[in-house]
């Protein structure tokens, strides 16, 4: 396994509202501190709001809700994170970034010079998906058919005339998931023009619920659900390396399995970080790939 | 990578700033595609209404399904121009039945592919989605569709017949003649030549089948194919015929019915190797004819040069 010494690495958590970014920090901040899940990165040393990162991870591990990330507090904690085998060490930087405010990349098609300046600084990225907030743009012909079919109707006849307008700015909200998506990584692309390859950890949040419906892969879970998406990456390879994880970081719901969940000694082991057919608790797992420390 | 404040003082990190506007592109905005990778340019046209915009739609809907016609999506400059255009055939439109928006300005879409297997690089493509109303004067006045030098330039001249208007009885003349004299103009003013590849669709296909008189449609739609036929072989590089339903709304049709089969032409094509050389596209030539034509055509002044 060769190994990459990286003295300083960006990491830009990017993902719309709701979808599991600080809930991700608030696990990784336990997991580092703790030390209690093997093979993980280790805590060195941490730079910026302690306190926020204190505070989300006592919610995380309470199996509380945390907070929406607001924008106008928005943090950027900074960590100096050790690699147990290698012994190579890393600070990186994650903005916690307010999930409306990538919204409105889309939306309003703008963005506050603060985040174009981290993206423009990031040398990797986190894109965070929540199974349950993907919009996926349901066609009207596809629900007729199945109308025609529960009622066995053939709705061939002329339906009554609708106004064709010019569709309202406030569509955009209705957008589905994968467009937006793709429009962050042109958006990110663009600002970081000509720069080498870039390697993005596409994150599955919320793992143990898709788990539940069935068996697959993270990967395949992308190929199937956010198929624009996965094209993009598969076509973009050169540019944007990604690899996609299946993670779960409370382990379960916490409005339903609260009791459960809170059994567990150290909370770290609730966690659940899929990749592939394999799986762990160690949530450094999709950090230390996008970082570089090991290049496989 | 230049940027523009939206509000607030050039040094707060809470200014806003302005990002791509991601719509359709005007023909100057082009440029900065066809600059930046050889570009293939295909232009569909048609009278009012009959398919174009629904045609490109399709596309970006078709791509949201998954790889089509052997193609992984691989980006887009003009992601809200589609998104725009698909919109109204969406359950959060609140509608009944799916529609798109009639165009009232000609735009280009541009979309980037590549091979699923990944053996070729990507390929960018710009769709002109053109106004009706510009092919309706270009059908009735040779002087205008000789303004029309995007014709010339495109490397796929895609010609939409419609086919629900074919499928009507009091209007299936008007719906084979307009198109065949747009044709005739477009050969006669040079605007299409030797060099020229023709694609000529046979759009709303599920309504023809649909038809009460099917048989008599069907026979009526080969006519006009000769018609077409008869009007341009010899004249052009290459002249194929396809029959599409884009988004079919009664019989059993996919969606983009028709339109795999023509879709890797549309962007092999300034790669292809039987197709007669048409020559470097101008990075500038694009925009500046089709500004020239609209300046002229909106403020009545013609430009210089």
């Amino acid at each position: 396994m060769k190994v990459v010494e990286a003295n300083e690495h960006n990491v830009l958590v990017m993902g719309l509202p709701q979808t599991g970014k600080t809930t991700f920090l608030a696990a990784l901040w336990d997991v580092v501190d703790t030390q209690q899940v093997n093979g993980s990165l280790v805590l060195e040393h941490v730079e910026g709001d302690q306190q926020h990162l204190n505070t989300i991870r006592d919610l995380w591990a309470d199996c509380q809700e945390i907070p929406r990330t607001l924008f106008g507090k928005e943090r950027i904690v900074s960590m100096t994170l050790r690699d147990r085998e290698s012994r190579v060490r890393s600070r990186i930087s994650f903005p916690d970034m307010d999930g409306e405010a990538f919204e409105r990349q889309w939306t309003d098609r703008v963005w506050p010079r603060s985040h174009k300046e981290i993206t423009e600084g990031a040398d990797s990225a986190l894109l965070f998906i929540h199974p349950a907030k993907v919009k996926s743009g349901a066609l009207i012909r596809d629900t007729q058919r199945i109308v025609a079919l529960l009622t066995q109707m053939v709705t061939e006849s002329a339906p009554a005339a609708e106004p064709v307008e010019t569709p309202p700015d406030s569509g955009k909200k209705f957008t589905p998931t994968q467009v937006q998506l793709v429009e962050f990584l042109q958006f990110l692309r663009w600002a970081k023009q000509g720069r080498d390859q870039f390697r993005l950890g596409v994150i599955i949040s919320a793992w143990d619920v898709v788990v539940k419906q069935g068996s697959t892969t993270s990967d395949k879970w992308l190929q199937a659900q956010l198929p624009m998406l996965h094209q993009y990456l598969v076509a973009n390879r050169e540019v944007i390396c990604s690899r996609v994880y299946g993670v779960s970081a409370q382990g379960g719901d916490i409005k339903k399995d609260a009791a459960r969940l809170r059994k567990k000694h150290n909370p770290s082991e609730r966690i659940i970080v899929a990749e592939g057919s394999s799986r762990s608790s160690d949530i450094t797992i999709p950090v230390r790939w996008v970082m570089g420390v090991t290049e496989e | 990578m230049s940027e523009r404040t939206v509000d607030g003082r050039a040094d707060d990190p809470t200014t806003l700033l302005e990002l791509p506007h991601g719509k359709g592109l005007k023909a100057p905005e082009t440029a900065t595609i066809t600059k930046r990778a050889f570009t293939s340019v295909i232009l569909f046209a048609g009278t009012a209404g009959c398919g174009k915009t629904t045609l490109l739609a399709t596309l970006h809907l078709l791509f949201q399904q998954g790889p089509f016609a052997g193609y992984n999506f691989a980006g887009s400059d003009t992601l809200v121009g589609f998104e725009d255009r698909v919109s109204l055939t969406r359950t959060s439109s609140g509608r009944s039945t799916p529609t798109t928006p009639r165009t009232t300005v000609s735009e280009y879409l541009h979309i980037r592919v590549r091979l699923e297997d990944s053996s070729q690089p990507i390929r960018d493509v710009i769709l002109c989605d053109l106004w009706g109303d510009d092919f309706r004067e270009a059908k009735d006045n040779v002087d205008v569709c000789k303004e029309l030098t995007i014709i010339k330039q495109a490397h796929r001249f895609v010609l939409l017949i419609d086919g629900g208007k074919l499928a009507i009885s009091e209007s299936r003349q008007s719906a084979k003649n307009d198109p065949l004299m747009l044709l005739r103009n477009c050969l006669e003013t040079g605007m299409l030549g030797k060099k020229s590849v023709v694609d000529v669709l046979i759009t709303k296909w599920d309504l023809i089948q649909a038809s009460v008189e099917k048989d008599d449609v069907v026979g009526f739609v080969e006519h006009v194919e000769e018609e077409v036929r008869n009007r341009a072989k010899d004249r052009v590089a290459r002249l194929r015929f396809a029959r599409v339903a884009s988004q079919a709304t009664v019989g059993d049709f996919a969606l983009g019915h028709g339109i795999s089969e023509m879709f890797p032409d549309w962007v092999e094509a300034i790669w292809g190797d039987d197709v007669p050389e048409r020559g470097d596209i101008r990075a500038d030539g694009l925009a500046n004819e089709f500004d020239k034509y609209y300046q002229r055509h909106l403020t009545g002044t013609a430009m210089k040069g």
